[in-house]
């Protein structure tokens, strides 16, 4: 199993009700950050609407959302969910 | 590259809990080899079409908005270092570059009319104080991670999330 933390923000806090779980992923089907975005749906689906515009950031960096199936996820990441920003 | 070719200036950035106070950040990036200090102060708007803003309540990812917010001052220390050029004042520039660079978001709730944001930014001549200040703030509301929750006096009181709609969060990158 792949135990990654998933951290939420701002919309998508308010809608997971948390800011942040643990997340298990299948180790052998090779998770990457796609298939997180998949199970978190699951876990999820009052998230929906805000994952169609959120970016995710892994261990602090932004993952090009044409990237995600490239990006490769260990035991430990952390991944957090990031909903259009607002700052300024 | 030696260690005498990396542009030497200050650099700090800051997610502020409480009041900004835009003297302190200006003292902070004052350089007496710098000839000019350009600052930016972003301020809550009291009202969104018609409808009057109590507050504004901001959140972030801290480590990563500190990480984003570096990297966004170090990347304008490097762009704006200048070409050692003193001859040249012309331009407004002179060689010289940055000297300093300070910015600073506030975090939680900002009442209307408070300062949200601030950028200071001392360079030898203007132009690279002036443009890197600007930039500065595109940069920021492009990749640092914050939020902020628009709250109405009255009876709408549970709030609006905003978005800038730039960088990796523009209408049609969202709509992939």
């Amino acid at each position: 199993m792949t135990t990654i933390t998933v951290l939420f923000f701002a919309r998508a806090r308010e809608l997971a009700e948390t800011s942040s779980a643990s997340v298990d992923l299948d180790a052998d089907a090779s998770p990457t950050v796609a298939t997180a975005r998949a199970r978190l749906l699951e876990l999820y689906p009052q998230l929906e609407s805000v994952l169609l515009t959120a970016v995710f950031a892994l261990n602090q960096s932004y993952v090009d959302r044409a990237r995600e199936a490239d990006t490769a996820l260990k035991p430990g990441d952390e991944l957090a969910v990031v909903p259009p920003i607002s700052g300024g | 590259m030696s260690k005498d070719d990396v542009p030497e200036a200050r650099v700090r950035v800051a997610i502020a809990p409480n009041a900004i106070d835009e003297r302190a950040h200006i003292e902070y990036v004052r350089d007496a080899r710098a000839g000019a200090i350009s600052v930016f102060v972003g301020t809550t708007r009291d009202t969104f079409r018609g409808e009057k803003v109590q507050k504004l309540s901001y959140e972030c990812y801290e480590p990563m908005a500190l990480r984003e917010l570096r990297a966004i001052a170090d990347e304008l220390v490097v762009k704006y270092a200048g070409d050692g050029d003193e001859g040249n004042a012309l331009d407004g520039r002179g060689g010289h570059g940055i000297r300093a660079i300070d910015i600073a978001h506030r975090v939680g709730d900002v009442g209307a009319g408070e300062t949200s944001v601030v950028v200071a930014v001392a360079s030898a001549h203007r132009k690279d104080a002036q443009d890197a200040c600007a930039e500065a703030m595109e940069a920021l509301k492009a990749r640092v991670p914050i939020w902020k929750k628009e709250i109405f006096e009255g009876a709408s009181a549970e709030g609006v999330w905003k978005a800038n709609g730039l960088g990796a969060f523009a209408a049609s990158e969202a709509a992939s």
